[in-house]
């Protein structure tokens, strides 16, 4: 459906976009992940043909972005970060106005398919009402419904639940999720959760370059070599610490805190099982309790901060 | 393009900006319609009032070319029509196209003031026609400008400033023509200073010296040649480039009934040119 290649974007010095590569398949919901400033508005303005790139092809579907727009164009639907909307029409009027620049000329098309899409994004109680009189949720699903009009087989939405309260957050995910069952969909974010939660695969973009692209649970494991383990142990820190050099599981261990005769540890096995079992024996016999005791595998955000280098300052700090 | 010219027209009718402008045409031209026309009783209607309300292009340019483009790239509009399947030329020709169509309501309005005048004396219909054509090119000419200096810049206000200021340059500058100086040195020494600022234009715009320095050369060239074959185009030149560009000098031919095929073709170009500059300002930042 979309073939990105080599995409570079210099604005004068400054380079938005170093040169990334993707394709994304029929029917897949692909997550653009970075931290803000990675570039990920940029690439989408760009395959969407708002803005040209200096260097790089984008095809969508059969059509290079750069030698026939109209066409490519007519295939995607794209939410912009901030919604494209006239806030002195009415959302009646404005996706009419939408209809019309996506080339849907005859009336009883265009009814049905407003009537469609206000259904769809549920704002059909508010569709003779000013752009401008509603809530910014409101309007951020006036954005999604232009994007949705003439029922493009790609859409293109850029930070779609950002400005929404809770609830919305959750309804514009579940109806991305329905939407994902037609359309193929690309979709920015900085919120790890919801991109795991809503997509097949992801894209991981950092400083203009694609730093890793799986399904989120691929990247999860691919990430977390090593198991983490979170252990408090009740005893003397250096009879503690001792049992912890000794033992054939743990690579490497750090000091997370210590209060009341316990300390809790953070530790790094040494192989990929779970060794809790062998673990809780190997310090009964040293006769120190372990009273508190969970695994933690490296979650997509950890994944993110890794790749994203955030960790690694943190650390160095 | 009937989509943005629609929504343009709606958008127009929807906000203060039409009847602002039409209750400003209406006033003024009807100030000067009672008094020159209905007091004073002369009955040449084009030669008396269309020369006179162009003054109004002074205000109304702004007040309907400022929003056209600036406020899609402020409020991020653009963003939906660059992306949809419309070609650029479609979304400025279809804005172009709304802002003609109120100019043409003004000049409606003329027409219906000249039928009033006529049931009281002979109107010479020819003129009054002929001067109705001058006004709305005159106006296309300058709202052309209008949208292109809206399509430079984001923030009405500096889009309605230069504006203004760019109508009323045009509005003064066939008295500009009688005051500068006639030697030919003054025209060598213009010619030289647009020679830099263009070859530094280039240099900013592809950062290379080289452009710069080749832009230089080549208008030194262009300018010695110039010259050298045909001294005498420079006597007298500053007033001829400033006629040139002077949109009111033709003006006035319309206005006593003369239809000069020369004078409709250099509306039309300059109209031409300030729309393809305004698709190209909008082209060339998509490219940046």
């Amino acid at each position: 459906m979309i073939e990105v290649t080599n995409l570079v974007k210099d604005y004068g010095n400054h380079h938005a976009v170093k040169g990334i590569s993707f394709t994304v398949g029929e029917g897949q919901i692909v997550g653009l992940l970075g931290p803000n400033g990675a570039g990920k508005s940029t690439t989408m303005n760009i395959m969407t043909g708002y803005i040209s790139s200096t260097a790089g092809k984008v095809k969508i579907g059969e059509y290079d972005m750069f030698e026939q727009p109209l066409k490519a164009k007519k295939l995607i639907g794209y939410l912009p970060e901030m919604p494209p909307i006239y806030e002195e029409m009415t959302v009646e009027e404005y996706l009419n106005f939408v209809c019309s620049l996506k080339g849907i000329r005859k009336k009883k098309d265009r009814m049905e398919n407003i009537a469609e899409v206000e259904e769809a994004v549920r704002i059909t109680d508010v569709k003779g009402r000013l752009i401008k009189n509603l809530s910014k949720g409101y309007k951020q699903r006036v954005g999604l419904a232009q994007a949705l009009i003439g029922n493009p087989p790609l859409l293109i939405l850029d930070e779609p639940t950002v400005g929404l309260d809770p609830n919305q957050i959750i309804e514009i995910r579940a109806l991305i999720k329905k939407l994902g069952e037609k359309h193929t969909i690309i979709l920015s974010s900085h919120i790890l959760s919801e991109v795991n939660a809503i997509c097949d695969y992801v894209l991981i973009i950092d400083k203009g370059l694609l730093v890793a692209e799986d399904t989120p649970e691929n990247l999860s494991e691919h990430f977390a070599d090593k198991n983490r383990i979170l252990l408090s142990v009740k005893g003397e820190k250096e009879l503690i610490e001792q049992a912890l050099e000794e033992s054939e599981y743990i690579a490497s261990y750090t000091v997370t805190g210590e209060n009341e005769g316990v300390l809790d540890v953070t530790a790094e096995t040494s192989v990929k099982e779970d060794v809790r079992d062998a673990l809780f024996f190997e310090f009964a016999d040293k006769k120190l309790p372990i009273v508190k005791m969970e695994t933690e595998t490296l979650s997509l955000e950890e994944v993110f901060l890794k790749l994203t280098g955030k960790e690694g300052e943190e650390e160095e700090s | 393009m009937r989509a943005i010219y629609i929504k343009e027209m709606k958008s127009y009718f929807h906000s203060l900006s039409a009847y602002l402008f039409l209750a400003l045409f209406l006033a003024i031209s009807g100030v000067y319609f009672s008094v020159i026309c209905m007091s004073y009783g002369y009955t040449d209607y084009a030669a008396n009032i269309y020369s006179n309300i162009t003054i109004i292009f002074i205000i109304i340019v702004p007040i309907l070319t400022m929003r056209l483009m600036a406020e899609e790239r402020k409020q991020k509009t653009d963003q939906l029509l660059l992306t949809s399947p419309v070609r650029v030329t479609g979304i400025i020709l279809g804005k172009y196209l709304a802002v003609l169509t109120l100019l043409l309501g003004a000049v409606v309005i003329t027409f219906l003031q000249a039928a009033v005048l006529s049931m009281y004396g002979d109107v010479n219909w020819l003129t009054v026609l002929t001067g109705g054509l001058g006004y709305f090119l005159v106006g296309a000419s300058l709202l052309a400008i209008g949208l292109f200096i809206s399509s430079i810049t984001e923030s009405q206000m500096i889009a309605a400033g230069i504006s203004f200021g760019v109508v009323l340059l045009c509005m003064l500058l066939p008295n500009l023509s009688d005051i500068v100086p006639g030697r030919a040195r003054y025209t060598y020494i213009v010619c030289g200073i647009v020679i830099v600022l263009l070859a530094w234009f280039f240099y900013e715009e592809t950062k290379s010296w080289k452009a710069g320095v080749i832009t230089m050369v080549l208008g030194a060239a262009v300018l010695g040649l110039f010259a050298w074959r045909t001294p005498e185009l420079f006597d007298n030149g500053l007033s001829k480039i400033i006629d040139w560009f002077s949109i009111m000098d033709r003006f006035n031919d319309f206005c006593s009934g003369i239809l000069n095929a020369s004078s409709i073709i250099y509306y039309l170009s300059f109209i031409a040119v300030f729309i393809f500059l305004s698709i190209q300002t909008i082209e060339k930042r998509r490219w940046n």
